[in-house]
This record gives structure tokens, C-alpha cells and sequence, in this order.
């Protein structure tokens, strides 16, 4: 069969694609390169969702390379060496299946950072070329189908909003948010209401929340979270017009004699080769892949790989500046029952700094530690750099589970893109199927740690101000692997940018690129909001564009 | 764990007797210091079960043969149990506070170290872990701690389809 359109990936830059294109009488067609599952299959199993392989590829079978600087010079390792893991959910749905759904909006001057602020040496700050009044429509959209719980809270840097309130009230909350605000207001801090990605009333066929206690990190049994899976992907297969390929891992886009993308090859499990043929091609399959398979894809008419006049495809790759820390509360704070109180959210965050006058600032996110026991007890067998065992750490296991809790806090600041953070793809490095893998240099801008840096001691003052004990941070030029975006910029310029300002190739008509990978900038709030939001302003393009 | 022990749990255990070849090629004697190691990292306290209470030992056996279990730590386990018993051949004749201190002084070697420090780990595993993976039994890792677990719990073991 031939497809009017063909979505590589089924994350957060797929579903508004295959939703919209598909209610629109679109034959479309995914494939993605891990399994589909259904709300019935997920549990909150510890060992399945964190500690080994189910829903990713086994490093030893498929992994990437990481370059970072050790004493001045570039030292490539490959992943299945330091198991720094960088896929983050081969299933239907991708990541946004495991996402802890903090949704924030970008804001207008994330639009236009080097306009505000200036350029910053050694950083590739680029203005968007589209502002956020163009992407509001879809920002709105997103809260509606894909579903945001929450309460305004007005502030200093609220962006325009076309609607004053969330479409779903906000999720219920642990006692410990009254000692939140309250350190807020003595601090003349702004305590924020973390809008989230789940549904606190049912929705078509979606249950609402029910606490289960075991949320980021784990898909979700009610279709209360907003993953592409259970909120778009689910409503475009029942329009009969979506075709989902499962297991297909996709190796190379081939062009025809006209320089448009004529079919995808992909390989089965079992490592058979297939092909799919259609009109159009959306490539979504997560920053670092995307710009892998573009690479990969070069041939004749495009030896630099596909959509790479410009050679900048890989380039100016991005992921969260930051880090994040943690205050302990005890039966000093709460009563046990309360203290230990399962599954309410705190849901709160500080967005004072998001800008300040001087620089770019960003965002600080509030939550309890994640439940995950066995990743709890085993972070106390260290003391001092020295194992602990035996009646000791069985005590310290016993007095930390029934007596503590953990407010952790992450700061999100702007990864200034630069030359030094990159995807390229390395011939000597193969996958099990012979496929080069990504090789991922991670070269972070001093400034990333500066703004870090600045953000933590807001948050250890109102975690101090809260009474919180044995207080901690960490902020590190290394980022956090889960938060990809960049690579495949895009912008007005076909010498400059990879893609239009629509996503779509300058070089190749009938190819977009949907995930996070056109963003020049990533702003300083987890990308999942933005790229759903983008993903639908595209798909109102593609509609035009096939017509 | 003596080697009666482990014999008899061999022999009534499903789950021991569908090892695969990975985990036959174990020799015995890995799986009985690992046992009597972990009997001394996890002991039983007034508020905490015991490695052996939770199925520790059943709990890595049987769970080491899943193709989702990190090769390089089996190595690790196996290869660290030889070493250990190499250094300290006596430990199991030991009383507690000899093992205690014995596992005191093994810390003082990295790679041991490293190899007690996986081995707590994948104690705590089989504390915590749901019990369809074959340890936590009764949940007493969960109650003791007064851990809630989320829900809906596994009905499969790595995420299979219902």
C-alpha cells in the first residue's frame, strides 16, 4: 500500500501528527521501533520500568558513543561500557509513556533569547523564526485533547495565554505544599502551581489519576498521563485510518530521481529488511536518532546525508542545563501517616528567576523523590565513601523508609547550544544490525552551570526556610539524557538551517522533522509541552500542503 | 546457605530447574558463598527481615538467567564469590561476628568491594522487588518498611503483555 504519509517514531513529535493527519483522511502509517502496548500490560513494577532493559534496546545489542572532554581532550565511549543510556522508551507512545508530565510553556522571549539578551561567546544562540504567538493556538490545543491539570498562578514572567484557566482542575496534593507556600511568602518567593500532563477528571476512554504513588518513570495504567500513546495515537487508530507497524527499526530514508523521499526501509526484530512507501515523511524518532538516520541516509544526490546542505544536521544538539537537589523531612515535620502519605503530588515550582535582567535564569521543579524502593535502599549502603552492611545499614534502610521523605527539587536552565555539543555517526561503531550508531559529543557552555549554579541557592533557601534537613545539590555540566532536543534547527536560511520554518527540509520537500530536533533553543522547561504544541502547529501545515 | 540447602532448593524450585545454560554453567559453590555472604549483609534485625526470610539466594538464581539480567554483573558475582573464597576459605565455619568482621576487612580490597556492593544490591532486589520475581517473600520487605508499593502490581515478570 501506498501512504499519504509515513511517521518514523510515535513520541511526543508523532502523536499530534498521526492524530491530526489521520481525522483529517489521511492514510498514515508509524513505525515504531519497539512494541505496542495498552494500558492493561503496564504495572508499577520497579524491575521492568527502571532496572533493566524492557522497554529500551540492550546496550550490548545497540548503543551509541559519548565524547566528553577529559583533560582537555575528546574521549569517545561507547555506552554499553559506562551504561549511560540514552534511549528512553522503545514502545508505542515513546517517552512521553514514562514522562513525569511537568508542563510548562515556553515564553516570548525564549523566542527570541539572543534579541533579549544578546550573543553569548561560544554559544550558537539563534533567535526562532516563528514567536510565540504562533505557537499559543497550539499550546492551547495541547492542554485540551492531550489533557493539562492545574490552577494559573499569576507571575512575574506568565506568559499570554488566550484562556484563563486549565481545562482540568488540579491534581490533589501532599500537606507539605502549606509549608511550600508558606516558605514562599515569608521569602517574598512566588510559589508556582505545576500544571501537569494528567488528567484529574476521565476524558473519552481515559480514567483520571487514582495516585497509584508510582508515576515518573512508569507508564500509566489509567491513561491519566498524557502520553502520545494513550492521547493521540489511541483516538487516530479509531478513525480506521492509521496503520501501526510495531518492531520496525528504521535504517534508512531512500530518495528517488525528483530528490524526494521515496520509501523507509526497516528492519524487522528478527532483522529483516522491509520497506514502506508513501507521499510524505515525518521523521520524529527523538533528537539524537533523527539526525542518526538522516546521516545514515546519505547516498549520491546527498553524500553529506539527507536534508544536509547545510551540513548542520547533528549540530547545535541540545538538553537541559542544571541539575537537581534534595531536602529530607522526618516525623519531626509530620506525622508518620502523613509524612509517608502515598501518591498526593506536590506540584510546585519556582519560576521567579526565569528571567532576569542580567541573563537568562530558568525554572526550579519541586517533587518527592520517586517511590522506587530498591533504588532508595540501595543509595544507603554508602557512608563516607565506605560500604556499609549488616545490623547497620538494615537499621539505616528501616529508619529512612519509616521516618523520612525526600522533597527533591530540578532546575531546568537554557543548554547553550554550541560547537561542541553535537550528533555525528561514526563508521566504526555498529549497531548488531551494522548500523553505525550516534555518537553523541557532549559539550557543555560554561554558563549552563553558572545559571545552575544561581538557581540551586534560591531553591536551598526555601528548602532551608521549610526546615528541611540534611540538604543537597548537585549541578553538573553533564546532562540529564531524557531531555533531547536540537540538531536539525530550523529557521529562514537553507545555507544555515536544516529544516523550514514549518519543519520541513529545505532541501527535501516531502520530509519533516517533528521532534524537539528544529528547536535553535530549548528555553528552561522540560521540551515534551513545546514539541506537542509544535507537532500540531506542523500538522495544520501538512493538511494545507497535501491538499 | 549449606549445600543440603541448596541442593534441596534446587531440587523443588521450577524456576531453578528452568536455568538456562547461562546459569548451569554456574558452579554450585559460587551460589553457596554468595548465600552465606548475603546472610551477613542483610541480616535479620527487630525490624527487618533477613536475606534469607526474603529468598534472596532463590531471588539472583533464578532471576540471573533472564536474558534482561546485566551480564557483566553475573560475571562479577561469580568471579567475585571465587576471589572471596580464595582470600577467606573459612568464612562459612565462621560465627557471626567473625563473618562480620571478615566482610569488614574483604571492603578493604576494591575489587571486593565491588563485588559486596553488587551483592548488596542485588539483595535489596530481592527485598523490594515484587514477589513475582521470586523474592520479598510476604512482602515483608515492603511492610516492614511501611512501603507502599504502586499499583496495579505486576502480573508478569519484565513487562510481557498481558
Amino acid at each position: 500500500m501506498n501512504y499519504d504519509v509515513c511517521i518514523i517514531g510515535s513520541g511526543a513529535g508523532a502523536g499530534p501528527l498521526a492524530y491530526e493527519l489521520s481525522h483529517a483522511g489521511k492514510k498514515v502509517i508509524i513505525l515504531e521501533k519497539g512494541d505496542i502496548y495498552s494500558e492493561q500490560d503496564f504495572s508499577k513494577d520497579e524491575i521492568a520500568y527502571t532496572k533493566r532493559p524492557v522497554f529500551t534496546p540492550k546496550l550490548s545489542d545497540e548503543y551509541h558513543t559519548i565524547e566528553t572532554l577529559e583533560d582537555g581532550v575528546w574521549v569517545k565511549t561507547p555506552t554499553y561500557e559506562n551504561n549511560w543510556n540514552f534511549w528512553n522508551g522503545s514502545l508505542l507512545g515513546g517517552s512521553s509513556n514514562f514522562m513525569s508530565g511537568f508542563f510548562h510553556r515556553l515564553k516570548p522571549n525564549d523566542f527570541k533569547l539572543k534579541s533579549v539578551y544578546g550573543a553569548y561567546e561560544g554559544a550558537n544562540i539563534e533567535d526562532w523564526p516563528i514567536r510565540y504567538e504562533e505557537l499559543e493556538p497550539y499550546y492551547d490545543l495541547v492542554e485540551k485533547i492531550v489533557g493539562v491539570s492545574g490552577h494559573i498562578t499569576e507571575h512575574t514572567h506568565q506568559e499570554p495565554r488566550s484562556t484563563n484557566a486549565y481545562p482540568y482542575p488540579p491534581l490533589a496534593e501532599h500537606p507539605i505544599v502549606e509549608k511550600f507556600d508558606t516558605a514562599c511568602k515569608d521569602l517574598n518567593f512566588t510559589s508556582f502551581m505545576t500544571p501537569r500532563a494528567i488528567l484529574s477528571e476521565p476524558k473519552g476512554n481515559r480514567n483520571p489519576c487514582y495516585y497509584s504513588h508510582y508515576c515518573g518513570s512508569y507508564a500509566c495504567s489509567s491513561g491519566a498521563k498524557g502520553s502520545s500513546r494513550a492521547a493521540l495515537i489511541q483516538p487516530a487508530l479509531a478513525t480506521g485510518n492509521l496503520h501501526i507497524i510495531a518492531n520496525a527499526f528504521v535504517v534508512k530514508l531512500e530518495t528517488d530521481g525528483t530528490q524526494k523521499v521515496k520509501r523507509a526501509l526497516y528492519l524487522t526484530k528478527e532483522g529483516t529488511q522491509k520497506q514502506i512507501k508513501a507521499k510524505l515523511f515525518i521523521l520524529a524518532a527523538q533528537a539524537v536518532e533523527s539526525s542518526r538516520l538522516l546521516l545514515n541516509s546519505k547516498n549520491a544526490a546527498f553524500p553529506n546525508g539527507l536534508a544536509n546542505s547545510s551540513g548542520a544536521v547533528g549540530k547545535n544538539l541540545l538538553f537541559s542545563g542544571g541539575g537537581m537537589g534534595s531536602g529530607e523531612f522526618d516525623v519531626s515535620h509530620f506525622s508518620q501517616e502523613v509524612l509517608l502519605q502515598p501518591g498526593l503530588f506536590v506540584n510546585r515550582a519556582l519560576k521567579d528567576w526565569y528571567f532576569t535582567p542580567e541573563f537568562k535564569g530558568g525554572l526550579i521543579d519541586f517533587l518527592f523523590e520517586h517511590a522506587n524502593p530498591i533504588r532508595r535502599a540501595n543509595t544507603l549502603k554508602w557512608e563516607d565513601d565506605k560500604l556499609i552492611f549488616g545490623q547497620k545499614l538494615q537499621d539505616k534502610i528501616f529508619q529512612t523508609f519509616t521516618t523520612t521523605r525526600v522533597l527533591n527539587f530540578e532546575i531546568f536552565n537554557d543548554w547553550m547550544p554550541n560547537d561542541n555539543c553535537f550528533v555525528s555517526v561514526d563508521e566504526k561503531h555498529k549497531d548488531k544490525y551494522s548500523i553505525p550508531v550516534a555518537n553523541i559529543r557532549i559539550g557543555a557552555h560554561p554558563e549552563d552551570v553558572r545559571v545552575g549554579e544561581f538557581l540551586a541557592t534560591k531553591a536551598i533557601q526555601l528548602l532551608k526556610h521549610m526546615g528541611a534537613k540534611n540538604i543537597s545539590y548537585a549541578i553538573s555540566p553533564l546532562p540529564s539524557q531524557n531531555l533531547q532536543a536540537g540538531g536539525c534547527r530550523f529557521g529562514n536560511n537553507p545555507k544555515k538551517h536544516v529544516l523550514n520554518r514549518y519543519c520541513q527540509s529545505h532541501d527535501i520537500p516531502n520530509l519533516f522533522v517533528t521532534d524537539g530536533s528544529f528547536m535553535p533553543t530549548g528555553g528552561s522547561v522540560p521540551y515534551t509541552w513545546t514539541i506537542y504544541a509544535n507537532a500540531f502547529r506542523v500538522a495544520e501545515y501538512i493538511k494545507k500542503y497535501l491538499h | 546457605m549449606k549445600r543440603r540447602t541448596f541442593i534441596a532448593l534446587s531440587a523443588t524450585s521450577p524456576l531453578l530447574l528452568s536455568m538456562d545454560t547461562q546459569a548451569k554453567e554456574i558452579p554450585k559453590d559460587a551460589w553457596e558463598i554468595i548465600a552465606s555472604v548475603q546472610d551477613i549483609l542483610l541480616p535479620k534485625t527487630k525490624h527487618m527481615p533477613s536475606a534469607q526470610g526474603i529468598n534472596a539466594l532463590f531471588y539472583l538464581v533464578s532471576n540471573s538467567s533472564s536474558e534482561y539480567f546485566d551480564a557483566n554483573d553475573l560475571e562479577l558475582l561469580i568471579k567475585g564469590a571465587s576471589v572471596f573464597h580464595q582470600k577467606f576459605p573459612d568464612f562459612s565455619h565462621k560465627n557471626t561476628e567473625s563473618k562480620n568482621k571478615i566482610l569488614e576487612s574483604a571492603t578493604e580490597d576494591d575489587y571486593l568491594e565491588k563485588w559486596l556492593s553488587r551483592l548488596i544490591y542485588y539483595t535489596i532486589e530481592a527485598m523490594f522487588s515484587d514477589p513475582i520475581y521470586g523474592g520479598n517473600t510476604h512482602e515483608l520487605g515492603w511492610t516492614s518498611t511501611l512501603h507502599t508499593t504502586g499499583n496495579p502490581r505486576p502480573m508478569k515478570k519484565y513487562g510481557r503483555k498481558i
